[in-house]
């Protein structure tokens, strides 16, 4: 049990993220999610439970594909956590529209901190050490209600972290403020300004109004980091390339990064690199498997995709097959230096022909 | 009717036509007339001679049931010349079909017609690629001037939940037939039918196989091979979320036997299922795995490993308040072990509709359930026909309930 070590855990956090190679990365991992398979067997009662219908419980894991998957939906149907209720310090939940339940993730100080740790090495590969003065494309009260904490809201609140002067582009109405981000430039002419907002959030309000008045401005020092999901934009038939493109047209921003991640796995998300390739960092992994019969694919053929995380310790989140569909597009080496896997979101899996089953409905990808 | 009803409904059938008030005020047909089984017969034929239809089992199915001499039958097997007095048609029957893929009301729909009644069907928006097929069909046929007495006395309509809409032509009824979940039911009884008019319920149900161990093992391989081929029929058709798919297999015999069975049947199952037959999209797939480590979390059961997601199979550890809810369809088996019929009674409520049986005699079964008079159950049947529809549906002879009896003491 000696990995499960809270100085343990602190000092791989702290880590480069992109720095050893899968093979190396696995044989780490691999002890960090044995134990926590077995740490959350014997503190959430439904999580062993499964293990034990799985007859799981008591297995050596030889690889990071033998750990037992839970469905990211169970989250949503039952209250699933490690610890007991008077540690919770943060509860967040996913989005989801009216009709659909939504996830509740429960979380211990650990948790919370590994959370940050992590998003804190990986966002600093990007965004370098520096704290950058910050732009969010929302509006400020979308923090206001600070005990409920909504995805966006989260979200929000955890890259925050990586700007100062934080400053909102958006007003109530969820109209670009032209004053505030006049000021803003003319106070930062020439060093990089971190940008942040949900996709569908910098598409509706940030790119769309522009595009509607034919406005452009000018951005060139931005990097925009963004992630929620590309159901909404899909509908509109507008895929990564074209929102870069678009984007990079009407605002100058020339540094786009999407990145992968999900509420049930708030921390170690997954960043699109400058290539446009998403990359798994050294606190998480995903794995393609074959609907068929859950074997793992190879590179290259799509599956669903299911995503390993060594953070989640307050709640049995840390091996979760999700309702996406991806590919592994390579391993190690990814042009931009990057080691590791790095992968594509092909997106949700289609919903089939609904045949009267009660509980068909998916859950948002949310960060 | 008012504009406003009107505006609210799509006719599917007849084309071409709209709704007009004098549908209500046709006389009734006379019970099994010729023209209508004229009409029934040439719809026989069409599909079975159609090469569209070969793609659609279901359907070929229907067109089997359709013949000649199956409806006179029918009629023969299911409709008594009462003894005292006359059969009547019942007049007009308001049909409310279910909203997933299952075709199953086109039977229920073609009794009431053979019985000679004013029909009004509701489909939810959605038809099908086969309901496509079937309304293309019937449009041909309704358009020939020997059957326009018939063609005049059926509306397939289309309309969004609208509870106006539905009170409109539940008040101008005189059966209601109501296809659907729980809760649709509950829903539309909400909405008043005249007193004298009757309702038919015909709500989710729970089917199961029953098989007895030895008798399975005592099968050649080609016996084998053929239980297997009905099984995986009433299994996969409607993606198993038909009422009559079987979800539960109830093993009959000593525990070893019963291992043993297991082994080999599944085996079988395994080996005859392709990706095609199945029918599974990914998304099923996923539904089941949620649907089987929500049962874990809620009750007592165990996973076998499967080769495969075309089968999932669920170990149950009583038959007690199992949750048929959850129950996503697409190939999950539910799996418990009896020695006695009698173990079965915890399990039998009023949800429980099908009961398809190998190695176990008919005459056992009706004698248990004569002797315990269980709250549910409503058919046997033999491994294969648990699809089959028959004119007893859900406990209703439904060609009495379509029609009525003028008395007339000599």
């Amino acid at each position: 049990m000696c990995s499960m070590n809270p100085e343990n855990i602190d000092n791989y956090l702290s880590s480069p993220p992109y720095d050893l190679t899968q093979e190396e990365k696995e044989h780490i991992l691999l002890n960090f999610l044995g134990d926590l398979t077995r740490k959350h067997g014997l503190s959430c009662p439904e999580y062993g439970k499964i293990l034990n219908a799985l007859n799981k419980k008591d297995l050596l894991y030889e690889a990071i594909t033998d750990i037992p998957f839970i469905p990211v939906r169970l989250f949503k149907k039952y209250k699933l956590a490690s610890i007991p209720g008077n540690q919770i310090v943060k509860t967040l939940t996913s989005s989801g529209t009216t009709s659909q339940k939504v996830s509740k993730i429960y979380l211990d100080r650990d948790t919370a901190r590994y959370q940050t740790k992590a998003l804190v090495a990986i966002m600093k590969n990007y965004l370098g050490d520096k704290r950058l003065p910050m732009l969010i494309v929302d509006h400020p009260n979308v923090i206001k209600d600070r005990a409920s904490f909504s995805a966006r809201g989260a979200g929000i609140l955890g890259l925050m972290n990586f700007g100062r002067d934080v400053t909102y582009l958006l007003n109530e109405d969820m109209e670009i403020n032209f004053e505030t981000l006049e000021l803003f430039l003319e106070k930062y002419p020439d060093e990089p300004i971190f940008i942040f907002g949900f996709t569908f959030m910098v598409w509706q309000y940030l790119f769309k109004p522009l595009q509607q008045k034919g406005l452009t401005i000018d951005i060139p020092q931005g990097i925009l980091v963004h992630s929620g999901g590309w159901k909404k934009l899909q509908d509109e038939a507008v895929d990564n390339n074209t929102f870069k493109k678009e984007l990079k047209t009407r605002t100058g921003i020339k540094s786009i990064h999407n990145f992968y991640g999900m509420v049930e796995q708030v921390g170690s998300i997954y960043m699109e690199c400058e290539e446009g390739h998403l990359h798994t960092p050294i606190f998480s992994d995903i794995v393609i498997r074959d609907p068929y019969d859950w074997s793992v694919l190879p590179n290259g053929v799509s599956g669903v995709i299911q995503v390993l995380s060594m953070l989640p310790h307050s709640y049995p989140g840390h091996s979760l097959l999700t309702e996406d569909l991806g590919t592994i597009i390579g391993i190690d080496d990814c042009k931009c230096g990057r080691k590791g896997k790095y992968f594509s979101v092909l997106g949700r899996i289609p919903r089939a022909e609904i045949r009267g089953c009660s509980d068909t409905h998916a859950s948002e990808v949310s960060a | 009717m008012s504009q406003d009803i009107i505006n609210k409904l799509t006719v599917l059938l007849p084309r071409a036509n709209n709704w007009e008030d004098s549908f209500f005020s046709q006389s009734t047909l006379p019970i099994a007339d010729d023209k209508v089984l004229d009409f029934i017969h040439k719809l026989s034929q069409t599909i079975l001679q159609n090469s569209a239809f070969r793609q659609y089992p279901e359907l070929m199915a229907m067109g089997f049931w359709m013949r000649k001499a199956h409806i006179l039958k029918i009629l023969e097997d299911y409709l008594d010349k009462p003894k005292n007095g006359v059969r009547l048609a019942r007049g007009i029957v308001f049909h409310i079909a279910p909203s997933n893929v299952d075709s199953i009301f086109i039977y229920s729909w073609f009794l009431s017609m053979l019985v000679g009644n004013i029909n009004v069907i509701r489909l939810s928006s959605k038809g099908g690629e086969q309901i496509d097929l079937l309304m293309e069909t019937l449009n041909d046929l309704f358009k020939l001037p020997e059957f326009s007495a018939i063609a005049s006395r059926q509306i397939i309509i289309s309309y969004g939940h609208d509870d106006q809409v539905t009170s409109y032509l539940s008040r101008n009824c005189d059966v209601r037939v109501i296809w659907g979940g729980d809760n649709t039911i509950q829903k539309i009884r909400q909405i008043a039918i005249p007193p004298t008019t009757t309702e038919l319920p015909f709500t989710d149900k729970f089917s199961l196989s029953l098989i007895d161990a030895s008798k399975y093992l005592s099968l050649d391989d080609s016996g084998k091979n053929k239980l297997i081929h009905s099984f995986i029929n009433d299994a996969y058709w409607f993606g198993q979320m038909a009422c009559s798919s079987p979800r539960l297999i109830i093993w009959k015999g000593e525990k070893e036997k019963i291992i043993e069975a297991k082994e080999s049947f599944w085996k079988l199952v395994y080996n005859a299922l392709s990706k095609e037959l199945a029918d599974i999209s990914t998304a099923d797939i996923v539904n089941k795995l949620v649907a089987s480590q929500s049962l874990v979390i809620e009750s007592q059961i165990s996973l076998p490993e499967s080769k495969n997601n075309l089968i999932n199979r669920v170990q149950l550890n009583t038959l007690e308040n199992i949750n048929t809810d959850l129950h996503c369809g697409a190939g999950l088996f539910y799996e418990y072990s009896i020695n006695e019929l009698e173990e079965l009674i915890p399990l039998i409520s009023r949800k429980i509709q099908t009961v398809g049986y190998f190695g176990i005699s008919n005459e056992l079964l009706e004698q248990f359930v004569y002797k315990h008079m269980p709250q549910g159950i409503d058919r046997f049947v033999p491994i294969g026909n648990a699809l089959d529809f028959s004119p007893i549906w859900d406990g209703y002879n439904l060609l009495s309930e379509f029609t009525r009896i003028v008395y007339s003491n000599k």
